[in-house]
């Protein structure tokens, strides 16, 4: 492949969270966690909360994203998710709050739709936790 | 002569009554017009990384695949056309009627039918006068306050269900885009069917692996773009409406300024020379006596 450059982006509704140039990055996928280097096969796929790692400038570091879609490219990896946080993005105790929020209205009384609601929330919210504790 | 003055005092007055007004419903629409540029400069990039994703999607996909990327030959075009609820922005409305009259003219010329859903109360009172035109969805209220995403979804909703079923060929949107705060640009875009990408010179087209499956990817992914899409559309036109609002208001403003200052002179003028006048009476008057 005589493209070697690999562009990353994420973009959530509320910003453009990334937009860099990286070696490798790693994309919790919806039917599994995936690897891209540059060069690969243009592939489509759903992306779940998670914690996505990239290499830049020969360091590796993390964000927690959660639901979107992932576009691959030989040279583009484009990320459109929801949430995109850095470790530093993240406030821990906000976190932990409504992770134990979720958890108590999980073990009441809800709805079918309210407990699917609350299930994507706290894949979420434990996408961010993963994310700090391997900060 | 003091009646005169009286009149004109009166006139300076209520010019002034009105410069408060306008001034203030500048200071209004400035206060908005942050709020809102600040939405849809957030939004715009997810809007357009979507807009690209989805373009691509339908430049490497089997149209067959999924309803909204399917080609027709456009013989019913449904055009949404979006203005303010509020007036007061200057030429911010007749700007998008002219624009979608000519639109529905043109269409017509070339034999196809253009059937019109209107948002905002302004092209509703319009087209209510205009029975010549099809309007066949009314919405007002959505720009009152802020713009709301479940408004957006809704009519997103909504119009993908006629356009999958058959009953328009094409829908387009015209509306004011947002270039800065003095600046707006009346623009005409296709919404659906979703349009390909423009291929790159010697770029070979390939498809995309999916995983999971092409038709639940797409059955997610194209109707979020839509929605998407349409909420840009609004956020567009509400940041547009607030600027040209500002702008007329601070217009208007300074007119009123400009009117004041003339009317000013004028009566101090007048009042100056009914003082004269009656001190060449008592003038007059006193030689009289000796």
């Amino acid at each position: 492949m005589a493209e070697k450059a690999l562009k990353l982006e994420i973009v959530t509704p509320q910003r453009l969270a990334f937009s860099q140039e990286v070696a490798v990055v790693t994309v919790p996928g919806g039917e599994g966690e995936f690897g891209v280097l540059p060069g690969h096969t243009p592939f489509l796929t759903t992306v779940r909360p998670g914690r996505l790692v990239y290499e830049f400038g020969g360091k590796r570091e993390a964000m927690a994203i959660g639901w979107g879609y992932a576009e691959v490219g030989p040279s583009r990896v484009l990320i459109l998710t929801e949430m995109a946080k850095r470790p530093g993005e993240i406030d821990r105790d906000e976190v932990r709050r409504e992770y134990e929020e979720i958890f108590q209205r999980l073990h009441g009384e809800v709805t079918p739709e309210e407990r699917e609601a609350l299930s994507k929330r706290l894949e979420r919210v434990k996408a961010q936790l993963k994310v700090l504790e391997s900060a | 002569m003091s009646g005169n003055l009286r009149d004109m005092r009166r006139k300076i007055a209520s010019i002034k009554s009105t410069q408060k007004i306008t001034n203030t419903m500048k200071l209004v629409a400035a206060a908005k017009f942050r709020r809102a540029q600040n939405d849809i400069l957030l939004l715009r990039p997810y809007a357009y990384k979507m807009h690209e994703m989805a373009s691509s999607l339908a430049l490497r996909a089997n149209p067959e695949l999924h309803p909204l990327l399917a080609k027709k030959e456009e013989g019913r075009i449904l055009l949404v056309v979006v203005t303010s609820d509020r007036g007061l922005c200057g030429g911010f409305n007749a700007n998008i009627l002219h624009r979608a009259e000519r639109f529905v003219q043109e269409k017509g010329v070339e034999g196809r039918e253009v059937f019109l859903v209107t948002v905002g109360r302004k092209v509703r009172d319009h087209f209510k006068r205009r029975p010549e035109y099809q309007v066949v969805r009314v919405f007002t209220d959505f720009f009152m306050k802020k713009v709301d995403y479940s408004d957006a979804a809704m009519l997103a909703e909504l119009v993908t269900a006629e356009f999958v079923n058959g009953k328009y060929d094409a829908v387009y949107v015209i509306y004011n885009e947002f270039k800065s705060a003095i600046r707006q640009e009346v623009t005409v875009e296709r919404l659906l069917p979703i349009e390909p990408m423009e291929v790159r010179e010697k770029e070979v087209v390939v498809d995309f692996i999916y995983e999971p499956s092409p038709q639940e990817i797409l059955n997610e992914l194209l109707p979020l773009h839509f929605k998407t899409q349409v909420y840009r559309v609004f956020l567009e036109s509400y940041s547009s409406e607030q600027g040209a609002r500002m702008t007329a208001m601070d217009n208007a403003t300074k007119n009123a300024e400009e009117m004041i200052d003339t009317l000013t002179l004028k009566y101090n003028k007048a009042r100056q020379a009914s003082i004269t006048e009656e001190i060449l009476e008592v003038v007059a008057g006193a030689e009289a006596l000796t």
